[in-house]
């Protein structure tokens, strides 16, 4: 037997069941709270904290997932909501904009830069702990950033990882062509390439074949990747932070940039910016390339890993001049918001992520670099590294790496530079001149951001 | 003057609840938009006199990112220049591509329905989806290449050279016109034989009845696919944001990109907003002259 129902009917029961959802859907958590926290553990005064952080998906989520386990077992009173964000660079700044900060999250530097206002001050944590501040004598992490993350007297991140720019070669080509290897070279005593010892690499390298490049690190984007660190090494400043004005018109940046360049416009043994990008990856040319660079990991992610090539990582070439090598590093950093409730509970959670053992698993697994200083000592660590030659390189990378400078608008910045050097890259503007019109832009762009 | 409670009395239920009800059913797309439309485009204008950083309170500086962006950055007119070029490059191109497929699709022949879902089935595939697919399509060892190779031509460096970055971005538009064409295809379909006949009896050929048949009958579809796709692809920013990000250089740094770049990676909303408004005015002039200009070419039965 059927009963009919009417359409008046019908609309009430379902505008009702509709308004009921609406206010159900209003009131219902969107995010496990901390009662749902103190339901799964054994305390009833259990501290949940959230934790927004990007490690969501393969090897990363897997290393998070044991960090968090392990945590959970050995603080069971702290709680952990992890909230992995996906699309991390972009949703991070929205989540801040929109009020959604946690207890923890995860910054890189150049973000934080930006958003240091919403980290707390942890000085007193350190202090209360006995931790020494990070780079500090006995601290077991490596030296941060100034201005953001560590100022004198005031520390507002801990580390979480390490990105540094290490150069590689391809051993199979130089044999091919020739080439001693850079650590057989004969220096006098100084066992590293120059600048000069590199282009003859490259350059003869090149005569090999129509598909081999010499070099392939021409990067446009300067941020971290790019031939700044030329100049940087030849005693150049990226910008000149203290009086936050642009610094590339200066001799020695200008002598670092135009032997770069003139490798790429001269002597055609480099790619240029847009052969690179088209063709690079496209081509897999980091196998065919002599020298090349990129982030020194060894996860499956990354170049000398996917190569079937015999590559090993070496240190950035130096200066002839100053005898430096330097690469443009990037860090990312754990903050406890000013939102958080439980800012003590936070540090020690970020403290533990950034300890000797989560660290090393992080530096085994390859996805990143460890900010635990420890663990670059370490011989399992060092043993990923391939051989003599790349844990002496690797450890003078650690030492010479820079960060990039800490100053909001920094962001903008790099995005308008990678247009303008992008012409010079080209060989379409001198060096000369276009280091006038960077500086014009950079006094302007950290003006409007003062 | 009725006293209140004649006034009330005068209000029953029954004369309301129509009012009720349709306000009521009306209401969860009245909410919508007064939160994600209304409300965003006020705080968006009211922004533009600001500095806002995402964090803290927007701070008020008069006219000074109007300023900027009218003189002081000329990042703003290399965006412009090509967006502008770039809608040069699809609209006109694209609306006689739409038409003439259109026209093909309309013939009678075995295995239309095929040939119409062909063309169409671009157009439902999702913007980064075809966007990465054509990044693929026209890389530098890609399948373009290839084909050109087999026929002895070198390929260009299409999404990562200057002079061929923006006219690839505006290929892959072309080849999404499915959108566009269906309906130009409807509006063929509606144009009535009594009209095809008198051309015939008058004499005429098959071009005589394009011209005065044919393109004035569907005028109104193709005014309206300029109206659209104007707009559309005045605010571009997929293709830009998944294919060249903006370069190389500056060669597809679309308008909506830079917008993007300056809300979202340099967090500027302020000056944000200042730019989405500029755009809206942009587009708002367009669209005016389009309709000004569409009195000379666009019949409306009906019209004198």
């Amino acid at each position: 037997m059927t009963s009919k129902t009417s359409r008046r009917d019908f609309l009430k029961v379902s505008g009702g069941l509709v308004a009921g959802a609406a206010v159900a859907g209003c009131v219902a958590p969107v995010a496990p709270t901390a009662g749902d926290m103190a339901d799964s553990g054994p305390s009833s005064e259990r501290v949940a904290l959230r934790f927004l952080n990007k490690w969501g998906s393969g090897v990363r989520r897997e290393l998070m997932n044991g960090f968090l386990d392990t945590w959970a077992e050995e603080r069971p009173d702290i709680g952990i909501i992890f909230e992995p964000v996906a699309d991390f660079d972009r949703r991070m700044p929205i989540l801040v904009a929109a009020g959604e900060w946690g207890d923890i999250m995860l910054f890189f530097d150049l973000q934080l830069s930006a958003f240091h206002e919403i980290a707390a001050d942890l000085t007193p944590y350190f202090e209360a702990s006995g931790t020494p501040f990070p780079g500090q004598e006995g601290s077991e992490l490596i030296r941060i950033p100034d201005h953001v993350g560590y100022e004198p007297g005031k520390v507002k991140a801990v580390p979480f990882q390490l990105n540094i720019v290490m150069s590689g070669i391809n051993k199979s080509l130089f044999e091919e062509a020739g080439v001693p290897m850079p650590w057989e070279h004969d220096h006098n005593g100084d066992k590293w390439w120059d600048w000069n010892d590199y282009r003859e690499a490259a350059c003869a390298i090149s005569d090999l074949g129509e598909d081999i490049i010499g070099s392939n690190f021409s990067f446009g984007n300067i941020e971290q990747d790019g031939l700044v660190n030329w100049s940087v090494a030849n005693g150049g400043q990226l910008i000149d932070v203290e009086n936050k004005k642009g610094s590339w018109n200066t001799p020695e940046f200008i002598e670092g940039q135009k032997f770069a360049v003139d490798m790429i416009c001269q002597d055609g043994c480099m790619l240029n910016v847009d052969d690179y990008q088209g063709q690079g990856q496209a081509l897999g040319i980091y196998p065919w390339a002599a020298g090349v660079q990129g982030i020194a990991s060894r996860g499956d992610l990354y170049w000398v890993n996917r190569s079937e090539h015999d590559l090993t990582q070496v240190a950035w070439v130096r200066s002839p001049n100053t005898g430096e090598s330097a690469g443009l590093g990037s860090m990312h950093f754990h903050i406890v918001t000013t939102q958080s409730q439980h800012p003590a509970e936070a540090f020690e959670f970020m403290m533990y992520l950034a300890n000797f053992e989560n660290q090393k698993n992080i530096g085994l697994a390859g996805t990143a670099e460890p900010v635990n200083a420890g663990v670059w000592q370490d011989a399992d660590y060092q043993a990923t590294w391939g051989g003599p030659e790349a844990v002496e390189a690797r450890l003078d990378a650690l030492d010479n790496f820079i960060f990039t400078p800490q100053l909001p608008g920094v962001l903008e910045w790099f995005g308008e530079i990678k247009i303008l050097w992008g012409e010079v890259l080209r060989c379409e503007a001198s060096v000369e001149d276009q280091v006038v019109i960077v500086d014009q832009k950079t006094d302007e762009i950290l003006g409007a951001h003062a | 003057m009725q006293s209140p409670r004649t006034f009330a009395s005068n209000i029953s239920w029954a004369k309301l609840r129509p009012h009720i009800v349709g306000w009521a059913f009306i209401s969860p797309w009245l909410v919508s938009f007064s939160f994600l439309m209304v409300y965003p485009f006020i705080a968006s204008f009211v922004l533009s006199f600001t500095r806002y950083q995402l964090i803290g309170e927007a701070e008020f500086i008069g006219f000074e990112n109007i300023q900027r962006m009218l003189f002081g950055d000329e990042r703003v007119a290399d965006a412009l220049q090509v967006t502008f070029t770039y809608v040069l490059l699809t609209v006109p191109a694209g609306t006689a591509i739409s038409v003439f497929v259109a026209i093909l699709l309309n013939q009678k022949v075995r295995g239309i329905p095929f040939f119409r879902t062909s063309f169409y089935i671009p157009s439902v595939i999702g913007g980064v989806g075809l966007a990465l697919l054509w990044t693929t399509i026209l890389s530098a060892n890609g399948p373009v290449n290839a084909a050109l190779g087999w026929v002895g031509i070198e390929g260009p460096n299409w999404l990562f050279d200057t002079s061929w970055a923006l006219p690839s971005l505006a290929l892959k538009a072309l080849a999404t016109a499915g959108a566009a064409m269906l309906i130009i295809l409807a509006a063929l379909q509606g144009v009535p034989q009594h009209l095809y006949e008198a051309v015939d009896l008058d004499g005429g050929g098959e071009w005589a009845k394009f011209w005065h048949v044919t393109l004035p009958q569907i005028s109104p579809a193709i005014f309206y696919n300029v109206i659209v796709t104007t707009i559309g692809v005045m605010q571009s920013f997929v293709e830009a944001f998944i294919m060249t990000n903006g370069g190389p250089g500056t060669a597809t740094l679309f308008y909506g990109l830079y917008l993007y770049r300056q809300a979202f990676e340099f967090y500027r909303m302020g000056y944000a907003s200042a730019l989405a408004w500029m755009i809206f005015l942009i587009i708002l002039a367009l669209t005016f002259v389009n309709f000004r200009i569409a009195r000379f070419w666009v019949y409306y039965e009906g019209e004198e």
